[in-house]
Order: C-alpha cells, then sequence, then structure tokens
C-alpha cells in the first residue's frame, strides 16, 4: 500500500493550496474593495468635471489643466460610459482631455508594442478615444487576428480612401478578419466605400464576390448596376443570387430584364434571390413571370415569389387568387398560405 | 477453506482499492488540468473584451437575427414575467418565439391576456417534425412576440416547433422560467461573429442559481447565495461545472454539453440536423454532439463556444426529491447520448470530440459515481476485513476531502477574480461555507441519484419526472422580493 507518509504530504500539500486560494479570494475581494473606497472621491470629481466639460458650450477648447491621476482602469471606466453617448464638439472636449491626460499618448505606445495583448488593448483605446491615425492603419495587417478586427472597427470613424480600400480587399477572407466585422465596418463608412467596392467588384468572381455584393446590397448605390449584371452571369450560384438581390435593390429597367431571365437560373438559391430582387423591385409588369414560379419545385422559390406578389399590391393579389385555381397543387397552397386563408392556418 | 476465501476476499479488497486510487489520481488530475485551462480561457477572454463597445453590436443592422425559443408547460404563474424580461433584452435584432406545449393550466390564457395576441399565418416550412400546432399568435402590444400553441410533445418537440416559426439566423432555446441578463444576446452573439465565427455552431454560457436573489419585473435586481442548504450546494456545483468543467472545455477541444436552460445555435445547421431528437431526455446535450459530429463530416460549423460571462439565471429544485429526478434524468441522457454516438468514441476521425470530449464524459462524468460508491462500500468492507489501516483510510479520506474542496475554493477564486456575480464579499463567504458542506453527504447522495439514473437507462425508462417550481411573480408578491421562503 501507500505510505502513509506520502498521504500525509499529500494532505499537508492541500492545506496549503487552500490556504493559498483562500488568500487569493480575500486578498482580491479586500484589495478592490480599499481600491474602489479611496479612488470614489477622485472618480467621482473627474466623472463630474467631464461632465461638465462636455455640456459647458462656453468653454470652446478649453480643457480642464487638474486632470486628475487616476489610475487607467477607472480612467477608462468614466469614458466608456460617456464616450457613445456625446458627440460634436463634447466629444472633442473630451477627446482634448484624454490627449491632457496622457491616454493617447499611452494607446499609441501600446500599439507599438511586442505583446499583441498589448497591442489590441492599445487600438481599443484608440478606438474609444478616437484618434491614432498613424499608428493604426498598419495594424490592419498584424499578425493578430483580433488586432486585426480592432483596426478594422477602429477604421469605420476614419473613412480614409486607402483604408476603405484595405476594408474592401479584407471581405470574404474569413481567415483574415470576421466577415461582421469588416461589413459593419464598410456599412458604418457608407457612401465613401461605393467606390471602392464597385472597383473590386469590377474584378470580383466565384465565392469571392458574394460578401462584397452582400455589402453593396445595403449600400444599393447605381453605380454599381454593371458590376451587378456582370455578375448576374457568374459560375458560382452564391454570387448570381447576391447579384440578383442588388438588381432587385438598384431597380431599373435593365435590371429588371436580367431578373426576369434569372427566374429560370437552374440554382434555387439564384431563382430565390431573382424572386426576391423582382419584389424589391417593386416591378408589378413581373408579376406574371413570378406566378409561373409557384409551381417551382423548390419551397423557398415558391414563397419568395408569393411574396414578392402580395408586395405587388391588387396586381399581385390578383394573380395570387388566380392561382388558388391553379391546376399545380403546390402553387395553390403557396397562394392560399400568402393570402392567409384560415384552411391552411394549422397543419 | 474458510481462510482461502478471506485471503481471496482481501486480495481481491485490495485490488479494488487500488484500481479505485488509481481512478481517483487520474480523474483529479484531470480536473485539476481543466482547472489550469480555464484560468487560462478566463484570462484571454477577459482580454479579448477589454474595452470592446457593446454599442457596435447593438447597432448593426449586420448583425445576426436571433431568435429566442422558450417552450412553456404549465408554467402559468411565472411565463408573463419570462416573457417581459425576453422582450426587454438588450439587442436589436431579436424576437421571442415561446411555445405553448399543450400546457393543462392556464399558460395560453395568461399570455393572451397580458400581451394581447392575435391569430397569425405566418408561411413556414415544417422542416423539423413535431406535435400538430393549434394556432400561432403575435402580440398586438409586442409584434417581436410570437406565441406557438401545441398538442404536448415534450420539450425537444416544442423545440422543433418553434425551430420551424423561427425566423433568426440563430436561435438561442432557453426555459420559460430562465431569467437573461440584459445583456446576454451581445454576448453571446460574439463567438458568431468574431474570428472564426463561421466555424462556431453553437454556444453557451454560465447560468447561476436565482434561488435567494432578489427578482423584480424578471430582472435579478439584487444577486444572493441562496440561504438554503439544497439551493446553496447547487450554486457551488454550477460555479465549479461553468467555470472549471466547460470554459476549460474550450481549450480542450470543445464543449459537449450546452445547458438546456440557455444556449444558442445556428439556426439552418440545427435543421439540417434534423432538430432536436424527440426521444431522450438529454435532448440539449444530444443536439449538441450531433451537431458537432455533422460540422466534422460535412467539413461545415462544428466548434462548441463556452462564453464565461454570467449570462442567464435558473430556479434550482429546493426539495431532495426534485433534485434528485432532475439528476437522475441528467445521467440517463447522458448515458442515451453517449450510446447513441458511441463510434465516435476514440475515433481519430472526430479529432478532440472523440479522443478527449467522448472518452471524458464516458470513463469520469458517467461512470464517475458507480466508482466513487464501489470505492466507499470497498472502503467500509476493508475496515470491517481490517484489509485498510484505520489511520490510512482517515487520512485518505481527508486528503480527497482536501482535493474535492481546494478545487472548489480555486474555482470561486476564478469567480472573485472574474466576475462576482452573487454580490459582496459576506455572499462569498456563505458560498465558501457551503462549499465546505458539500462534500459531506451531498455529493455521495448525487452519486447515488446518478447510479438510479443509470440504472433506469439500462431498464429502458425515458420519463422526465416533475419539475416543480416555486416562481418569481409569488416571490415579489410575498414583499420579501426572493424565489423561495
Amino acid at each position: 500500500m501507500i505510505s502513509q507518509h506520502v498521504v500525509v504530504l499529500a494532505v499537508v500539500v492541500e492545506c496549503g493550496v487552500l490556504a493559498f486560494a483562500f488568500l487569493l479570494l480575500f486578498l482580491h475581494g479586500a484589495t478592490a474593495r480599499v481600491r474602489r473606497r479611496l479612488l470614489a472621491r477622485r472618480v467621482a470629481d473627474w466623472r463630474a468635471q467631464l461632465i461638465r466639460t462636455v455640456n459647458d458650450d462656453e468653454q470652446g477648447a478649453g480643457v480642464p489643466r487638474d486632470v486628475p491621476r487616476l489610475p487607467l482602469r477607472e480612467h477608462l471606466e468614466i469614458l466608456c460610459a460617456l464616450r457613445p453617448s456625446i458627440a460634436g464638439a463634447g466629444r472633442d472636449r473630451v477627446l482634448a482631455m484624454a490627449i491632457a491626460s496622457g491616454l493617447m499618448r499611452r494607446g499609441e505606445r501600446m500599439c507599438a508594442s511586442r505583446l499583441w495583448q498589448r497591442r489590441l488593448r492599445g487600438v481599443r483605446l484608440l478606438t474609444l478615444l478616437g484618434c491614432g491615425e498613424t499608428c493604426v492603419p498598419p495594424l490592419l495587417n498584424d499578425r493578430r487576428p483580433l488586432v486585426r478586427s480592432q483596426a478594422v472597427v477602429w477604421a469605420a470613424d476614419h473613412a480614409d480612401p486607402a483604408l476603405v480600400g484595405r476594408l474592401v480587399e479584407l471581405l470574404g477572407h474569413p481567415e483574415i478578419v470576421a466577415p461582421f466585422t469588416v461589413r459593419d465596418a464598410l456599412q458604418r463608412i457608407g457612401r465613401p466605400a461605393v467606390g471602392p467596392l464597385i472597383e473590386h467588384l469590377r474584378q470580383a468572381t466565384g465565392p469571392a464576390a458574394q460578401e462584397p455584393l452582400r455589402v453593396a446590397d445595403d449600400l444599393a448605390d447605381p453605380r454599381m448596376l454593371g458590376a451587378a449584371l456582370r455578375l448576374s452571369d457568374d459560375d458560382e450560384p452564391g454570387s448570381r443570387a447576391g447579384a440578383a438581390r442588388l438588381l432587385g435593390a438598384l431597380g431599373g429597367a435593365e435590371a429588371v430584364e436580367t431578373l426576369g431571365r434569372m427566374l429560370e437560373d437552374p440554382e434555387e438559391t439564384v431563382r430565390t434571390g431573382a424572386a426576391q430582387g423582382l419584389g424589391r423591385s417593386g416591378h408589378w409588369a413581373a408579376g406574371p413571370a413570378l406566378a409561373g414560379r409557384l409551381c417551382d419545385p423548390a419551397w423557398e422559390v415558391r414563397r419568395a415569389a408569393a411574396l414578392a406578389l402580395r408586395s405587388f399590391g391588387s396586381p399581385g393579389v390578383l394573380l395570387l387568387r388566380r392561382a388558388l385555381r391553379d391546376s399545380d397543387s403546390h402553387a395553390r397552397d403557396m397562394a392560399r398560405q400568402t393570402l392567409d386563408l384560415p384552411e391552411v392556418a394549422v397543419r | 477453506m474458510r481462510a482461502s476465501i478471506e485471503s481471496l476476499t482481501r486480495e481481491i479488497l485490495v485490488v479494488q482499492q487500488w484500481s479505485i486510487l488509481s481512478y481517483f489520481v487520474a480523474v483529479n488530475t484531470i480536473l485539476l488540468i481543466l482547472l489550469v485551462a480555464s484560468a487560462l480561457e478566463l484570462r484571454s477572454h477577459r482580454r479579448e473584451v477589454w474595452l470592446e463597445s457593446d454599442w457596435r453590436i447593438l447597432s448593426s443592422p449586420a448583425a445576426p437575427t436571433i431568435s429566442m425559443l422558450a417552450p412553456a408547460y404549465n408554467e402559468a404563474t411565472t411565463v408573463s414575467e419570462s416573457v417581459r424580461s425576453l422582450l426587454t433584452l438588450r439587442y436589436s435584432n431579436l424576437e421571442v418565439v415561446l411555445v405553448n406545449d399543450g400546457s393543462s393550466d392556464a399558460t395560453i390564457d395568461v399570455l393572451r391576456r397580458d400581451f394581447e395576441l392575435v391569430p397569425i399565418l405566418p408561411i413556414y416550412r415544417r422542416s423539423v417534425e413535431s406535435a400538430p400546432i393549434r394556432g400561432i399568435y403575435r402580440s398586438r402590444v409586442r409584434p417581436d412576440l410570437v406565441v406557438v400553441d401545441k398538442e404536448n410533445g415534450g420539450k425537444a418537440d416544442a423545440l422543433n416547433a418553434a425551430l420551424n416559426i423561427a425566423s433568426g439566423e440563430l436561435v438561442c432555446a432557453i426555459d420559460a422560467d430562465t431569467i437573461i441578463e440584459p445583456d446576454a444576446m451581445i454576448k453571446m452573439a460574439r463567438p458568431f461573429i468574431g474570428v472564426n465565427g463561421h466555424l462556431v455552431v453553437a454556444a453557451g454560457g454560465t447560468i447561476r442559481a436565482v434561488n435567494g436573489s432578489k427578482v423584480l419585473q424578471g430582472r435579478v435586481v439584487e444577486p444572493h447565495t441562496p440561504r438554503q442548504f439544497v439551493p446553496a450546494v447547487q450554486a457551488v456545483e454550477y460555479l465549479r461545472a461553468f467555470l472549471t468543467g466547460r470554459l476549460g472545455w474550450n481549450r480542450l477541444g470543445g464543449n459537449l454539453i450546452i445547458s438546456g436552460a440557455f444556449g444558442i445555435f445556428r439556426r439552418q445547421a440545427t435543421i439540417d440536423a434534423g432538430g432536436y431528437e424527440r426521444n431522450t431526455v438529454g435532448e440539449d446535450m444530444e443536439l449538441v454532439a450531433r451537431l458537432r459530429k455533422r460540422g466534422i463530416e460535412s467539413n461545415g460549423p462544428r466548434r462548441v463556444e463556452f462564453i464565461p460571462d454570467p449570462v442567464a439565471w435558473t430556479e434550482v429544485p429546493e426539495s431532495l426529491r426534485v433534485l434528485g429526478r432532475q439528476r437522475d434524468r441528467w445521467h440517463r441522457g447522458l448515458a442515451d447520448v453517449l450510446w447513441r454516438h458511441r463510434h465516435v468514441l476514440f475515433n481519430p476521425r472526430y479529432g478532440s470530440l472523440g479522443l478527449l470530449a467522448f472518452p471524458y464524459f464516458l470513463f469520469i462524468e458517467l461512470l464517475a459515481p458507480v466508482v466513487e460508491i464501489l470505492g466507499l462500500l470497498g472502503l467500509i468492507a476493508g475496515l470491517t476485513l481490517h484489509v485498510v489501516d484505520t489511520h490510512f483510510a482517515i487520512l485518505f479520506m481527508l486528503a480527497a476531502y482536501g482535493l474535492g474542496l481546494a478545487m472548489t475554493v480555486l474555482t470561486l477564486a476564478l469567480e472573485e477574480w472574474g466576475y462576482r456575480g452573487y454580490g459582496g464579499l459576506r455572499e462569498r463567504l456563505l458560498l465558501l461555507f457551503f462549499a465546505l458542506l458539500e462534500p459531506l453527504g451531498y455529493r455521495q447522495l448525487t452519486a447515488i441519484w446518478r447510479i438510479r439514473g443509470l440504472v433506469k437507462y439500462l431498464r429502458g425508462r425515458t420519463e422526465w419526472g416533475v419539475m416543480t417550481r416555486t416562481g418569481f411573480v409569488a416571490a415579489e408578491g410575498a414583499g420579501e422580493g426572493t424565489v423561495g421562503p
């Protein structure tokens, strides 16, 4: 059997671990408590001063000289709470105060760190402050995806053409930056993103065009029509479907004609996109073509066609009513459901 | 003859004690690894979310739409409060799909009255099977609330019905009585929209015991450690399970369990996998195992992430009888999932799922209670037959107790460092007090319940058992503002 000494040793070691854990537990709690108490007054003063500065229109560029020495955490907690809800001159004044308190310098230093965690903190800090034009853009090519992503978030507030171009390049590369981050940044940038996006769509083919098409769909600028028409013939069904939705958002005779043709595409995702696109364009003359899709073998296409018809108002409803007598049972069912007829309510 | 039987018994007992000792050392080594992995994961999570703005997700049209799926069965006392709490969550693209699973009480009437429900006829595809639907309603006062009234079919069936109706990219399955933190959805959406988010198929977060906390308007306004023994030791258990178990698995290849009380999934992947399995009592774990397996086989989204942030509160059983039924059911569910997906075990094709997670759940989670009880019985026999030295036995028990306690206290230290979800120092002291008591009787009792579950599973019994809830409304009405007496 195991020697009794070994078990005694185990018990002693456990006692040590327990004592350590207890100490950790209490010291951490106690330190946090003491820290909160010690800093409470300074934190309250600083918060009040910041709010006064933001609200004081007469103050101009005047930044309080007596910026208190607060630990970074407390400083940032106040800024984080305040920053999203202020804009204009108040925001500039808060930034000036942050610069005066050395936060910006600190963020810039962090961005240059060899440790990725510090670089991440640096970009987050500069994103919060709204500065860092020199040190953040290179971090779009950082080794660490988290740092790259945060640099993209920062770029959303700094619509420099070169930066926007880089963001567009990053679209459709989930291994480099999360698609949501880039899409969100480009949507926030808005109009300045249209040019680089069109440029990108002119050359993009296959799966690489899908993410840019999603962003284009959100921005829906008429100048995108050429690229959308070109991509409506792409080999990749996902890209054709994306192009169909974009064409629907753009509208116009050429777009509608292409969408009508796309309703006959062999891929159901493309037919669905085309039906949705026609619905969005509001081109009720496309009603008969959509009514024909009510007997499509794919449920998604039938649903998209029926909803598009309904969105046309009276002309579409008329076609849906006609479809109630269609020889195809799928078309009849979908028309009934779309018209909210009770016999299919519960099944 | 008698002497030889005695000698044989002694030899068997010695071998048994050695086997159990080895098992004990192996299990604790693995738990220690999980604890270290959790600490590292917690540190890296805190770094990742430091100064990250919630506003970016809140204000983004690109943020994924989320449908909350809430099955309710005889929840008339709590359902309105729970729905109100869901409707006030901070997330812009959110819909709530509540399923009344054939309740025999006034659940649907309460909902009709409180939310002015009107019948609707949505076009939906019956992608996964469920019991017949009696009606679908939308709230006149809250258009983001859809109520599905269906015939009773169990929780999995209700979730399947909700899956068919839901329109979100992500679906969040909850129990109707789960109280969710206001910013939980922002936190839960993060794994799906972050780096490598396209690989994530499901995510879960930390759930805490709400018993003893002050609940107002469907929100936990004053968290407290439960004062009663049974819920309090469960609070300790939940912390250990979430903060060390599941968080640690993030680093060791991904989780196999997402709590049924709160879990978020990719809707299309869930539908493609066939939705929830209706013929099991462990439908949440079964779905996670199936999603991971399918993801690996089809090279689709396959990662299951756990975030340490406290995202939800649930009412834990306050009586030993109800708790026993719950633990027995959990163990039957675990056994069923491991049996259904047995070909994953030690199969290198499934990577960490087959080589780490499945063996862990089989040899440690499923079989631990059996070994524990065998060990105790062997120890008693050993002491009776003088095979085991009494001093040694006492010391060994002390060592085992101390090790379990050390793990729990280290988990509490992680909680202190990370979140302090139960409030001030006094609450943590209370948690510590109950952590000291937990190994003395309670743990052995849970082992017996789990063995009972295993036996029931082997005998083919699949009933859920009744879960009695106190209800938050009743607690508020009592003036104390607490759940339970």
